[in-house]
């Protein structure tokens, strides 16, 4: 498989002859999480989903930044611990993550709970003398990492003629960024340069490590955390350790509102619990899925309705190939293993989930062609419906399994309706139809047959 | 054990002052680097820190007991047992509790009996789990009138109403310590066995 590595600039090969090891920055959690956030933990889902579809062992280690500036300010503001609001949020990330399908990682490492592991790896950067003790904390040394800015290609001599004016005099270099910063503001931890607690940068590259080792496969987050989060992940790790961090670094494009970057401080974000209310979660993949995963792509209420429009026809799909009885049947089975062989290679090049799902809609279209044509057979959909599961699985759309009770009952309804048509007792087969309505339960009918579907309740439809 | 940055250093005087009395071997073993490590790897949590303490010392105990083959004597009275004023496996984890039957005020009588130092018996009962922790000041009463109610409730089996009236206390007190008791069951049971015959 190739991957774009942010780092050298080069598409590198992710070697899946043997265990695969990812750490993905989570979310800070002082607020609700958002579509932007949404998006590159679907990207990295649906990643893991493909490798471990093709028996690839994964570990997947996300963060939870549960001590921060942000955290410590609401808490003041509402009046109660840090530690509630990183819980409340927690919890409220679970509640959002679970139902958009996103599989649980490996483990979910939280700053507060490996201080002592923080600690250590701050003493040993200050015992080589890559950082230092001052004032008000202890900083990263910049100057004693000549390649830093080489992830984000940044020149250490441009960003110091660009930074502002020093207003932390403490510092020896303003580009110096804490490692440790003292404060008195629960919650706050002994340590032994003062109380305090760790600065943003030092629990990823603390834990990163503690997880996965000091050379793992790929590091991943949002477009947005390249500078200064990453550069400094790798400039506190690699100076640790004496070895190369991560091999490849894949960073997902933001989500912009009508071409604008979307933020909690313009206050132009969708929280993921208003998309899902909205749209629920198998359109909210597909959205995410849509563009190539490092470019930036837009939210408009337009595009979720195609996306809406693509999810009816996954799902006509989906009970075509159930009630395939057709008797003239083409022979399909070369072509449905082009595409599958299709979707697969545009995932390993470069994971284009973009590409990947053109290929996904041509086995969506091409079955519903020959449902139309009457020419859906069972050998053909035993065929079809063998890829269309894998790729669902893939790429975590979720269509609800149905109970036999529940195929019975609509199936009786049905022909009771047909029953009352061919009496001419039309008022009694509306209330029928309307009776399925309510169900969701939408009538195709072909020239031979009535086929039924159940459709997702999707609350922008109307 | 006192735990330094909590501790008054004068608990740790008063305890040195009893064992110079009566003779015996000691250990001082500050907890407070052992709690200290502990909270480096567990989300920050003040009260379960400080059950944390009690329960620090318990495994203390139970180590030097395991090595010299001892039985661990626990330091609960009537009164906070049947509050449940303890830390559960903390200083409620014991291998035989020999003032279980005394109320507060009885051991104080006893002490004096004994001719434990005066300061020691009349200062204010406190657990110490987190700062400036007072026994008095947590319950919101004195042990005077715990001792009254408890005895009246439970030695002497009256009802609530019948104990605010005996011991001229209210009887939102009464209900209260009363709430104590029942809320703290669990603490005196043992751990509840599914499907043990
Ligand atoms: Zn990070």
């Amino acid at each position: 498989m190739q991957l774009q590595d942010t780092l050298s600039n080069k598409e590198q090969t992710l070697d899946i002859s043997k265990k695969i090891k990812i750490y993905l920055c989570g979310v800070t959690v002082y607020d609700e999480s958002h579509i932007g956030h949404a998006r590159t933990i679907i990207i990295f889902d649906v990643l893991r989903k493909y490798l471990e579809s093709k028996k690839v062992e994964v570990e997947f280690i996300q963060n939870f930044t549960d001590v921060d500036d942000k955290i410590i300010n609401r808490a003041t503001t509402e009046n109660v611990s840090a530690q509630e609001i990183s819980d409340k949020y927690i919890k409220s990330y679970f509640k959002d993550f679970d139902e958009l399908n996103i599989m649980r990682a490996t483990n979910y490492p939280k700053a507060t709970e490996h201080i002592g592991d923080i600690i250590k790896f701050i003493e040993k950067l200050i015992d080589k003398e890559i950082a230092y003790v001052s004032k008000n904390g202890v900083y990263f040394s910049v100057s004693k990492f000549p390649q830093y800015g080489k992830l984000s290609k940044k020149k250490i001599d441009e960003l110091q003629s660009g930074s502002r004016i020093q207003i932390d005099e403490t510092k020896k270099d303003p580009l110096d960024f804490a490692l440790w910063k003292y404060s008195g503001i629960n919650p706050t931890w002994e340590s032994p340069w003062g109380k305090g607690r760790p600065g943003w940068h030092i629990e990823c590259s603390a834990m990163s490590i503690k997880y996965l080792g000091e050379n793992f496969d790929i590091h991943g987050g949002g477009r947005d955390l390249i500078f200064p989060h990453h550069e400094n992940e790798i400039a506190q790790s690699e100076s640790h350790t004496g070895n190369q961090f991560a091999k490849i670094w894949m960073h997902v494009g933001m989500v912009t509102l009508g071409g604008e970057k979307m933020s909690k401080s313009l206050g132009n974000t969708k929280s993921i619990k208003y998309v899902l209310e909205n749209w629920g979660p198998n359109i909210i993949r597909l959205f995410c899925l849509s563009g190539h995963y490092s470019k930036v792509i837009d939210y408009s209420e337009e595009i979720l309705k195609e996306n809406f429009s693509k999810w009816r026809q996954v799902e006509t799909c989906y009970f075509e190939l159930i009630h395939a009885n057709n008797k003239n049947q083409e022979n399909i089975s070369e072509k449905i293993k082009k595409i599958g062989m299709k979707f697969d290679k545009s995932l390993e090049n470069d994971f284009n989930t973009h590409l990947a799902l053109s290929s996904f809609f041509e086995l969506v279209k091409e079955t519903n062609r020959l449902a139309a044509e009457e020419k859906l057979g069972e050998e053909n959909s035993v065929i079809i419906k063998k890829e269309f599961q894998r790729i669902l699985k893939i790429l975590g759309l979720n269509i609800p399994e149905m109970s036999i009770d529940e195929k019975q009952k609509i199936d009786e309804l049905i022909s009771n309706r047909e029953k009352f048509r061919d009496e001419k007792q039309f008022v009694q087969a509306d209330k029928i139809r309307e009776k399925l309505n309510e169900m969701n339960i939408e009538l195709i009918d072909h020239k031979e047959k009535t086929i039924w579907m159940k459709k997702e309740k999707i609350k922008s439809e109307k | 054990m006192p735990d330094t940055t909590i501790t008054p250093f004068s608990e740790t005087q008063d305890a040195m002052k009893i064992i110079s009395l009566i003779g015996m071997e000691y250990k001082l073993i500050d907890i407070n680097p052992i709690v200290k490590e502990y909270s480096m790897y567990l989300v920050p949590n003040e009260k379960a820190k400080g059950n944390l303490r009690a329960r620090v010392r318990t495994n203390i105990l139970y180590y030097y007991a395991n090595i010299e083959n001892y039985l661990v004597l626990g330091s609960s009275d009537k009164s906070e047992y049947l509050t449940g004023y303890f830390t559960k496996f903390g200083d409620g984890a014991s291998d035989l509790a020999p003032i279980i039957s005394l109320y507060k005020l009885q051991v104080r009588e006893i002490a004096k009996h004994l001719g434990i130092p005066e300061n020691i018996i009349s200062k204010k009962s406190s657990p110490h789990l987190w700062k400036d922790h007072e026994a008095e000041k947590e319950l919101g009463i004195q042990y005077e009138e715990i001792d009254s109610i408890l005895y009246c409730l439970f030695d002497e089996k009256l009802s609530i109403e019948k104990t605010a009236e005996t011991t001229k206390i209210d009887i939102k007190i009464v209900e209260k310590i009363h709430q104590l008791n029942i809320k703290s069951e669990h603490k005196r049971l043992q751990p509840q066995k599914s499907d043990m015959k």
